[in-house]
């Protein structure tokens, strides 16, 4: 197979064996590869109502046809599985060089079954497969974890790890590869630690090859010009990163700030892209084949929260600062290196120190029941929290399950802001409606990476759209929410959308594999990719009544700023979505879209 | 009279990140940019009466192309945000 290396590596860890298997050229050609094929490899082979932290649940670590190819930003690999913390698929994707080398070593799908009887890694040394022991790697962080297994296997071996938060089962935690890139949601960093898998460990020498290597060439060139062309993937990113939206969406009026209770952060200016480039920011840093390079490689030289690493990003700057208040960026930056080295999501553990905070201001977490006070605004806290959370210490034990089980806890649900359990990310949804459809829509809980419409409703790109408006917020979402399945697919980066369509993707991938795809059908697998994640959710016992907002957002307007007065029009938007996706009211898959995407 | 915001490489060129104008329209207040911020600056947001394509201008917070364009009206206590978009987003379908 070309593009692909027609290998599936399985690892029973219960019974401490590892095989290889073909990859059926079939199954590819209809679901690419990474999400898409990755997805339907976990639905047929577990329960979808299976304990995600028990054996019967299934890792699988997913590469796509475009991953170590060369294809500009083909570094991607996804971690497919089902989420301790929403009970929903999960499809966490990373970059970095991780996913490359385990091509490299000859396989599309690394699958994780059982459960180890002790700590353990896998060495993949080309085709050869070691589990080996990980007792001594066993509580350390993911830094030290790396560190130490490149002098145990290789100093040039790629390492993906889980923390003291991963073993510790916690739902916000990750997996990091290359010490700074994140398979960030849905809590994947558990289900590794539930097979007490501490790490992957890759080098190989083998090589992917492309089915035209003169067209893929030429595709992938065709590629990059446009992405050197675009002021945002040749300037924007790589001079200010992904923060140079803090100042943007907080002039729109939708920077959710203190856990959503404004719209607008009197100290974004202070955390912005631009402040960090003027003041942290060492250089920014590519993954694997990129040409954007958007990672910022960071260092707060002085003061208690002195340290060196990279971020921090815009949803991890907002749910660590913006969303708690915090304004001090050294704080906020220390707070992300910690996540990095403990394993969490920074998303998820932002906002579940936010949901703290408001539940303790409001006086629903008794004083008794924290080491200190969880105020807005204290940058210390933030810290001491973090570090509690990651090593699930005290009040840590629970805020590390993040913010809907603390809510839950304290007998306010109502005051988590996210969707099937995830929390949301940097954009309220009352100001932008799109975002609000996409999050209560998203298969894998509240997510901006599943149909981004601040594309149009901010940048105004391919069209501008009023962000308060609901027409056409329904068509915009489902068409990107499939793109984005496609995308995902291939084993490229969701940043290269910035910058180029589609139908710039669909050459490369064609000339990658020599299958003869067509942007009509890429579109319709990433239509296919969406209604399987759907349908794995409603057999995992989740319903269209989970497609919903919290009170807050569908009835609390935005109380001052450009959006005052706004709230999430979640019930004017769903109807249409659910028409056009082809879905009955209550949000299940006709027979016939079944029938129509070969799912029935 | 209002002050313009500018974020990004909109507010390297422009050497500061705020400006105080006295205009009666968004057109008005971009032109006015030239006084104080160089003669040459407007023209990277503005081409024959035109907004650059690659430019975004808010009023308020509201964009001005759902108010009245480079016309809207400005008064003396309005924001005005400039920054640069270029995004091509999901197309291709």
């Amino acid at each position: 197979m070309n593009g692909w290396r027609g290998h599936i590596l399985r690892v029973n860890l219960t019974r401490g064996t590892a095989k290889k298997e073909p990859l059926d050229p079939k199954l590819a050609r209809a679901y690419i590869g990474g999400r898409g094929l990755g997805t339907k490899l976990l639905a047929d082979e577990i329960d979808p109502k299976v304990d995600p932290l028990a054996p019967g649940n299934k890792l699988i670590f997913a590469t796509g046809p475009l991953t170590g190819t060369g294809a500009s930003t083909g570094g991607r690999y996804m971690v497919v599985t089902k989420s301790p913390l929403t009970g929903a698929i999960a499809c966490s994707n990373s970059g970095g060089y991780f996913g490359p080398e385990v091509k490299y070593c000859g396989h599309d799908f690394i699958i994780l079954e059982g459960r180890a009887k002790e700590p353990v890694y896998l060495w993949l040394d080309n085709d050869r497969v070691e589990i080996r022991p990980a007792g001594t790697l066993w509580g350390k962080s993911t830094h030290e974890a790396e560190d130490q297994l490149k002098a145990e296997t290789h100093p040039e071996a790629k390492v993906s790890a889980i923390g003291p938060a991963g073993e510790k089962l916690a739902f916000t935690a990750c997996i990091l590869n290359d010490k700074h890139r994140a398979a960030g949601r849905s809590g994947v960093g558990a289900v590794m630690g539930s097979k007490q898998v501490k790490a992957i460990v890759a080098k190989g020498s083998q090589s992917v090859t492309v089915a035209r290597p003169r067209d893929f060439m030429a595709a992938s060139l065709a590629v990059v010009n446009k992405l050197k062309a675009s002021p945002v993937t040749n300037e924007g990113l790589p001079k200010y990163g992904t923060p140079i939206l803090v100042n943007v969406i907080n002039a729109h009026g939708f920077l959710p700030t203190r856990n959503f209770q404004q719209g607008q952060f009197e100290g974004a200016e202070q955390v912005s892209g631009e402040t960090i480039a003027d003041t942290i920011l060492i250089k920014n840093k590519g993954c694997f084949s990129c040409t954007i390079a958007c990672a910022r490689v960071t260092e707060v030289k002085t003061g208690k929260y002195k340290g060196a690493g990279e971020g921090p990003e815009y949803e991890s700057g907002w749910a660590l600062g913006i969303s708690t208040g915090v304004s001090n960026l050294e704080a906020i930056t220390k707070a992300n290196y910690l996540c990095n080295e403990l394993g969490m999501d920074t998303i998820e553990a932002g906002v579940a120190v936010a949901t703290a905070m408001e539940l303790y201001e409001r006086g629903y977490i008794p004083a008794g029941d924290v080491a200190r006070p969880l105020r807005f605004g204290d940058a210390e806290t933030l810290v001491w929290l973090i570090e509690e959370m990651g090593h699930r210490r005290g009040f840590g034990e629970l805020a590390a399950q993040g913010g809907y089980r603390i809510a839950e806890r304290y007998g306010h649900p109502e005051l988590f802001m996210g969707s099937k359990k995830q929390a949301f990310p940097a954009y309220d949804g009352r100001g932008a409606q799109g975002m609000a459809l996409g999050y209560a829509t998203s298969n894998r809980g509240a997510c901006h990476l599943r149909g981004y419409t601040i594309s149009v409703e901010v940048f105004g790109i391919p069209k501008k759209m009023d962000p308060f408006a609901i027409e056409g917020k329904a068509e915009v979402s489902k068409l990107f929410q499939d793109v984005a399945s496609f995308v995902d697919s291939c084993g490229i980066c969701l940043f290269t959308t910035f910058g180029i369509g589609a139908e710039d993707i669909v050459p490369m991938l064609d000339a990658a594999t020599g299958q003869g795809y067509t942007l009509e059908e890429c579109l319709k697998i990433g239509e296919r990719v969406w209604n399987m994640e759907r349908l794995f959710n409603l057999k995992a016992g989740l319903s269209g009544k989970d497609d919903t907002l919290p009170p807050r957002i569908l009835h609390e307007g935005i109380p001052e700023g450009p959006a005052k007065g706004m709230v999430g029009r979640l019930g004017e938007m769903l109807p249409e979505y659910y028409r056009l996706r082809g879905w009955d009211t209550a949000g299940v898959p006709t027979k016939a879209k079944l029938k129509e995407l070969a799912l029935a | 009279m209002a002050v313009v915001t500018f974020l990004g490489d909109i507010r390297r060129a422009a050497g500061r990140t705020t400006v105080a104008v006295e205009a009666d329209t968004v057109a008005g207040a971009l032109a006015a940019l030239g006084a104080s911020v160089g003669s040459g600056f407007a023209g990277l947001l503005v081409r024959d009466r035109v907004l650059l394509p690659d430019v975004e201008v808010l009023l308020n917070g509201r964009n001005i192309q759902f108010l009245a364009g480079l016309a809207t009206p400005l008064g003396p206590e309005d924001q005005v945000t400039i920054f640069q978009s270029g995004l091509r987003g999901y197309p291709g379908g």
